[in-house]
């Protein structure tokens, strides 16, 4: 296969192909139009569908309705269409309906700077749903993840039926990289864990299998059942039981434990380092470049870079930077993962967070900068 | 005429909810009182507005015992409605007069189990020689107010009676809302004038109802609405102490399926098919079984 | 008897909605129609939104999906071009598809994807007490509108029509024979079909507005009186002193039906010739 030159959101748009994807419902935003147009573009041509909704709400409620008919489906979005796919995400999450949306950050709150990048909407993608809920959040970094993080997505989604979000921002959506875009093999692609041989007449719709996930039947299969928003028992019957609410709670959040192992945080010459450097995203990008560049100088650093923000992975995050006396969160909003830092380490950890706002990219400067706040701060290796 | 104080008379205003039998029999009703007369009045009518049959039958004279009235003993039947006019026909007797209003309120639900369909009235009905056929709707809206139709036969039937005219106006302002006496009293003097009377041409007829029939009351489902109770044309459903529906005089039902059909809580059955034995759910009673 | 009864999901009956309920004659008809229409339930899938109308679902044993608020149509449409072969069938309410889930409704309209959608106008909102909904007639009192309704009302089938719908109609809980009728050919319509179905609640807008009970309302709903009623001008103005109308005078029957290729056809989606009608 031969090196392309392809954007952010080609690639994503790509990947969601490679993966499997056969319905697309949005609703065109900027930043994350390209994602829809080029979809539009190839999934006719697959026998898949593309259809643009008339707004995000229906956007996300189309790709529920195409993943119960069995359907790999997606929406992309940027952050006011993010807020307004928050029911629904919500929704997927307690109907479990396996689906992927993209949320292209730019800079916010509100109408914000529609065409510059931005990390605002980390604790949206956690928090912006009502009730308490578990997500799956990826951060990839580079054109070539956001190709491979979008077949994860599905692979995600599709096994643990859950929504998975997939975000990355204004440059990455728009910056074009060389890359090698492999199509994964048939195993390599997960799907749906689907009833085979039960007889419908006993069959359970939100009955767990042993990774904590309820086997699923296309709408179509010949399988009666009741998909509801409202809290229900393993038959998909609404309930209002305590017990039946607090297990199947319960249920939810565990299913989705394993995720940090999946696509485990990348260490990047972390193993000797006396400073890190916590980034995601592009941010992370120019964290690498800081740390080869503190390195040159004799400084030992490196950079931990989560590529699932939600869950966290406790005990790597722990394991790994509990042992640092000095962390530089880089984010581009005023501090939203950093929070996630502080929470797990130590007291003993000095956390500093580096923030970037305005609507233009972190730049290694800054990143060096808030490394030097502990040489200032008299602080041990710097 | 007769001395009115000597009068006795069996006489039946019939309709459907919200045609005014309850006020029309309530008007007769005064006017016997006034001159001193028994009346006996027996109702027959669910909390319908409208929809459902709703009759008056009253007996009076000197002193009346029973309330109902009995088999070619009726003297006038005065019907608001065609249909509800066949029910009281086999009630008249050979020298009784039937008052019936040309206006046909169909049926209102799903009566295309029960009703055959558009078609003639009977001739033998059409020129029953006791009938006298009254566009009563025309009269009432000539007087001011379509609502107004049953007095317009009341005015007619006042005609056959020996009650003074001044005893029915007294009657009927007392008991029509004020602002709307002039126009009953106008309605009133058309009925008597017998203006405009017409010849039916068609209505809708029941057909011919011999049916086998179940009913089926899944009993847990009934949250007593009291829709069945008041829809049901042979009123064969009550609300029990509980709230739930049973049956009395069941053996009337005639498999019109109405309740059924009208059942927001999906808890009635009507079985009509002969060869069905299946009953649709288990749980339930079977209430009553004709034949 | 009622074939649509052996669709129910007996588990979950009796079912919530209150005595007297319009709602769940509709329910008692849609039943009759799905197993008289349908030889099993295997093509057929339930989408509603939330609301009294759309709790309706859960009670029919085939594919139903209780979604989220106004949203339901979007799902259908999501599901319908994922299965074409299958029949989708939205049940929404007055405040559902009309309130909060009016751009939806309007856009599933005009794109003719061939959907059947059964709006459930009570002209209110049941499940949350009883407020002001697009459809409460003028001057009517609502838990949020306790000085009467200041604002004109939807025609729920003319706004449709004028959305490109390729079938309108109207029934009433009162007539479930001409409901019955509506539905069928509504679901045998090929694109999307719209049934705006007049119905009572009995509980709230009942209540507040001295309406009476079930029976009560219902009858009111009758339609004997429509060409009288013309002619009057005290009628429909029932019951409250101020007076308002207690129904709107509305047209009943299939009031609009055109052909059109459906987005399906347009789409050129394999397997919908299948879909059984």
């Amino acid at each position: 296969m031969a090196i392309e030159l392809v954007s952010g959101n080609e690639a994503c748009a790509r990947g969601a192909i490679a993966a499997g994807c056969n319905f697309f419902g949005g609703y065109p935003i900027s930043p994350s139009s390209e994602i829809a147009e080029t979809l539009a573009k190839l999934l006719p041509e697959r026998q898949g569908i593309f259809i643009q909704m008339e707004d995000e709400m229906a956007s996300v409620g189309s790709v529920l309705g195409a993943s119960l008919g069995g359907a790999k489906a997606m929406t992309a979005t940027s952050g006011p269409g993010f807020t307004l796919m928050q029911e629904h995400l919500g929704y997927a999450t307690l109907a479990e309906i396996p689906c992927v949306v993209v949320d292209v950050m730019r800079v916010g709150p509100s109408t914000g700077v529609p065409t510059a990048p931005s990390q605002g909407d980390v604790m949206q993608a956690r928090w912006g749903s009502h009730g308490d809920r578990e997500v799956a959040v990826l951060a990839p970094a580079s054109v070539k993840e956001i190709y491979d993080m979008t077949v994860n997505a599905f692979n995600i989604a599709e096994r643990l039926r859950t929504p998975v979000v997939l975000m990355f921002d204004e440059v990455l959506a728009h910056m074009r990289e060389g890359v090698e875009l492999f199509q994964p093999s048939v195993e390599e692609l997960w799907s749906r864990p689907r009833p085979v041989d039960h007889p419908s007449s006993t069959f359970q719709p939100y009955s767990p299998n042993s990774e904590g996930v309820a086997l699923m039947p296309n709408f179509g299969d010949g399988y009666h059942f009741h998909v509801t928003g409202l809290m229900h028992n393993e038959k998909g019957f609404p309930t209002t039981h305590p017990e039946t609410i607090r297990q199947l709670m319960a249920r939810l959040k565990r299913k989705m434990e394993p995720l940090p192992l999946w696509l485990p945080a990348e260490h990047y010459r972390l193993k000797d380092a006396e400073v890190a450097v916590v980034a995601y995203g592009i941010t992370a990008r120019v964290a690498k470049e800081a740390v080869d560049r503190l390195r040159d100088q004799g400084i030992l650093a490196g950079v931990y870079r989560p590529r699932i923000l939600w869950p966290v992975g406790r005990s790597d995050l722990i394991e790994t930077l509990g042992k640092f006396q000095s962390i530089v969160v880089a984010e581009m909003n005023q501090g939203q993962w950093v929070e996630v830092v502080e929470r797990y380490l130590p007291n003993s950890v000095r956390v500093l967070l580096q923030s970037k706002l305005g609507g233009e990219p972190m730049t290694t400067e800054e990143i060096l900068d808030g490394c030097r706040e502990f040489v200032k701060k008299g602080v041990r290796a710097l | 005429m007769i001395d009115p104080t000597q009068m006795q008379a069996n006489i039946v205003i019939a309709g459907v909810g919200g045609q005014g039998v309850i006020l029309a029999g309530n008007i007769l009703s005064d006017v016997c009182l006034a001159y001193g007369l028994d009346v006996k009045k027996a109702e027959v009518h669910g909390m319908a507005q409208r929809g459902g049959s709703v009759s008056a039958q009253i007996r009076f004279g000197s002193e009346v015992h029973g309330a109902l009235i009995e088999k070619g003993r009726l003297d006038f039947a005065v019907a608001f409605e065609w249909a509800e006019a066949l029910r009281w026909m086999p009630l008249l007797s050979p020298e009784g007069t039937a008052f019936v209003s040309t206006q046909e309120v169909i049926p209102p639900i799903a009566l295309r189990d029960r009703v055959a369909g558009r078609v003639d009235y009977p001739l033998e009905l059409v020129h029953h020689p006791r009938i006298r056929a009254i566009d009563a709707p025309s009269l009432a809206k000539e007087a001011g107010n379509v609502k107004t139709a049953g007095v317009v036969l009341l005015g007619a039937l006042s005609m056959e009676l020996s009650f003074s005219y001044e005893a029915w106006i007294e009657a009927i302002t007392r008991r029509v809302p004020g602002k709307v006496v002039d126009v009953n009293l106008r309605a009133f003097g058309y009925g008597r004038r017998g203006k405009k009377s017409v010849a039916p041409y068609s209505a809708r007829m029941p057909e011919p109802l011999v049916r086998k029939a179940w009913l089926h009351l899944e009993e847990s489902w009934c949250k007593g609405c009291g829709i069945c109770v008041n829809v049901c044309p042979e009123r064969i459903w009550v609300l029990n102490e509980r709230d739930v529906v049973e049956t009395v005089s069941a053996e009337r039902c005639t498999g019109c399926g109405l309740c059924e059909k009208l059942c927001p809580d999906l808890a009635i059955d009507v079985l009509t098919d002969l060869g069905s034995q299946a009953l649709g759910h288990e749980g339930g009673n079977v209430l009553w079984q004709s034949n | 008897m009622n074939p649509g009864k052996e669709l129910l999901r007996q588990e979950m009956m009796p079912h919530i909605l209150c005595p007297g309920c319009g709602h769940g004659i509709v329910l008692n008809t849609l039943v009759r129609v799905l197993a008289t229409r349908f030889s099993s339930m295997d093509q057929v899938a339930l989408v509603a939104g939330i609301g009294c109308s759309s709790r309706i679902v859960g009670y029919i044993d085939a594919y139903t999906l209780h979604t989220t608020h106004g949203r339901a149509l979007s799902f259908a449409t999501g599901l319908k071009l994922s299965r074409p072969e299958l029949t989708v069938i939205v049940i929404t309410g007055d405040g559902d598809g009309l309130g909060i889930g009016g751009n939806h409704l309007i856009h599933a309209a005009r794109r003719n994807l061939d959907l059947t959608c059964i709006l459930f106008n009570n002209e209110t909102y049941g499940m949350t007490g009883g407020q002001l909904a697009p459809t409460t007639v003028p001057h009517a009192f609502t838990t949020t509108t306790p000085y009467g309704n200041k604002e004109p009302s939807f025609d729920a089938a003319a706004l449709l029509k004028a959305c490109g719908a390729t079938f309108v109609a109207r029934g009433q809980a009162y007539r479930p024979d001409l409901l019955e009728e509506l539905l069928n050919r509504a679901i045998a319509h090929r694109g999307f079909s719209f049934v705006d179905v007049m119905t009572d609640c009995t509980e709230y807008f009942g209540r507040k507005n001295a309406l009476g009970g079930g029976s009560d309302l219902l009858f009111s709903q009758t339609r004997a009186d429509e060409e009288i009623a013309r002619d009057l001008d005290e009628w429909p103005r029932l019951r409250h002193p101020d007076g308002f109308p207690l129904r709107e005078i509305l047209p009943m029957g299939v009031l609009h039906e055109v052909s059109r290729p459906t987005l399906e056809e347009m789409m050129g989606l394999a397997g919908y010739e299948a879909r059984e009608e």
